[in-house]
């Protein structure tokens, strides 16, 4: 830096503090630090291993994994209906009513309020008319002669609090 | 060698009984700490079963588990209810992990990598079992802190072991004599 670059007598005792420290800190580190206590401060690190970082980035992988299935597990409810080989989805909050034909006739399927029950149905024991309405998730009807299942899926934000009180 | 004439060499039963009373009391700081759920715990009783890995033969480091084990559950007055249960799985499964890390994998990974490892074995024990007998498929909103709590706690207490490991003359003194 030569005379002509500085602006103010403030640089001049900029560079010469500068240069002091730097001098001083050098002195001090050759000083203080000797073997003993530089072994003390960064001897753990230094042993680390590179296994240690590839068993960290598995274990952060295993959470992540687990945070995404959180977030499906979280999600909006919805009607999976499986019927001669085919899949519908459904929104368990828009209120629908459909059909599907199976083996036997026809079934038909209707959802009101947030919850679901057979309509009608031309098999001969009317099981899945009788189980009547469901609206959780994980609950289920099937009717076994004319091939028709439905199921709930995902999770209600309440349900969280739900398991804790039967657990404990 | 050593390995082969190990069975015939007693355990060294105060020396474990130190390294286990030292569980016992971390296991007693830890029960001041609150927590959600009764099992779910940060992990520092397990700080003398990583530090005796290097200094205690393979019996005597088994014992230790086991003594860990019901001296958590006598202090947390948990020993006759299920969660023991929990305590059992958690520390059967870190403790093999850890074993088995330490014995075979010691040119790669420090003690840091064990105790992470260990860590998750614990934690994944626990989430597995608590999915069979008490949340079902609930569990798996308990998972993500779970895992990460015992991860950060597991990362500062393998970074402590490393560097007492490092300093300690009593651990070098212990070293030396071990069978």
């Amino acid at each position: 830096m030569t005379l002509s670059m500085m602006r103010s007598p403030w640089d001049v005792w900029y560079i010469l503090l500068n240069n002091f420290l730097s001098i001083h800190v050098k002195q001090v580190l050759a000083r203080d630090f000797d073997k003993r206590l530089a072994t003390c401060y960064d001897a753990p690190m230094r042993r680390l291993k590179p296994g240690d970082f590839v068993i960290l980035i598995i274990s952060v992988a295993i959470i992540l994994l687990s945070m995404r299935s959180f977030g499906e597990f979280s999600g909006k409810p919805e009607v999976r209906v499986r019927a001669g080989g085919k899949q519908w989805v459904y929104d368990l909050s828009v209120d629908t009513r459909a059909t599907f034909d199976g083996p036997v006739g026809s079934t038909t399927m209707e959802i009101e309020g947030g919850k679901v029950h057979v309509h009608d149905s031309d098999c001969r024991n009317k099981v899945c008319i009788a189980a009547g309405w469901i609206s959780r998730p994980g609950q289920w009807i099937i009717c076994l002669p004319n091939d028709v299942f439905i199921l709930i899926e995902g999770s209600e934000i309440q349900e969280e609090g739900g398991a804790d009180d039967t657990a404990f | 060698m050593t390995r082969l004439s190990d069975r015939h060499i007693p355990a060294r039963v105060e020396f474990v009984a130190l390294l286990a009373a030292f569980a016992l009391f971390l296991s007693t700081v830890e029960y001041m700490i609150p927590k959600p759920v009764p099992f779910m715990r940060i992990g520092l009783a397990n700080l003398p079963l990583i530090i005796g890995l290097g200094i205690l033969s393979d019996r005597e480091y088994f014992l230790l588990a086991v003594l860990k084990v019901f001296g958590q559950g006598l202090v947390t007055g948990t020993i006759f209810s299920y969660i023991i249960l929990f305590s059992l799985a958690g520390t059967a499964a870190s403790t093999l992990v850890m074993y088995v890390f330490y014995r075979f994998a010691r040119r790669f990974i420090s003690l840091l990598g064990v105790s992470i490892a260990g860590a998750m074995a614990s934690n994944i024990a626990q989430l597995q079992l608590s999915r069979l007998i008490l949340f079902g498929d609930a569990a798996r909103l308990i998972a993500p802190p779970f895992l990460a709590v015992g991860l950060v706690t597991s990362i500062l207490l393998g970074l402590f072991a490393e560097s007492f490991v490092v300093k300690s003359q009593w651990y070098a003194k212990q070293k030396e004599n071990r069978p």
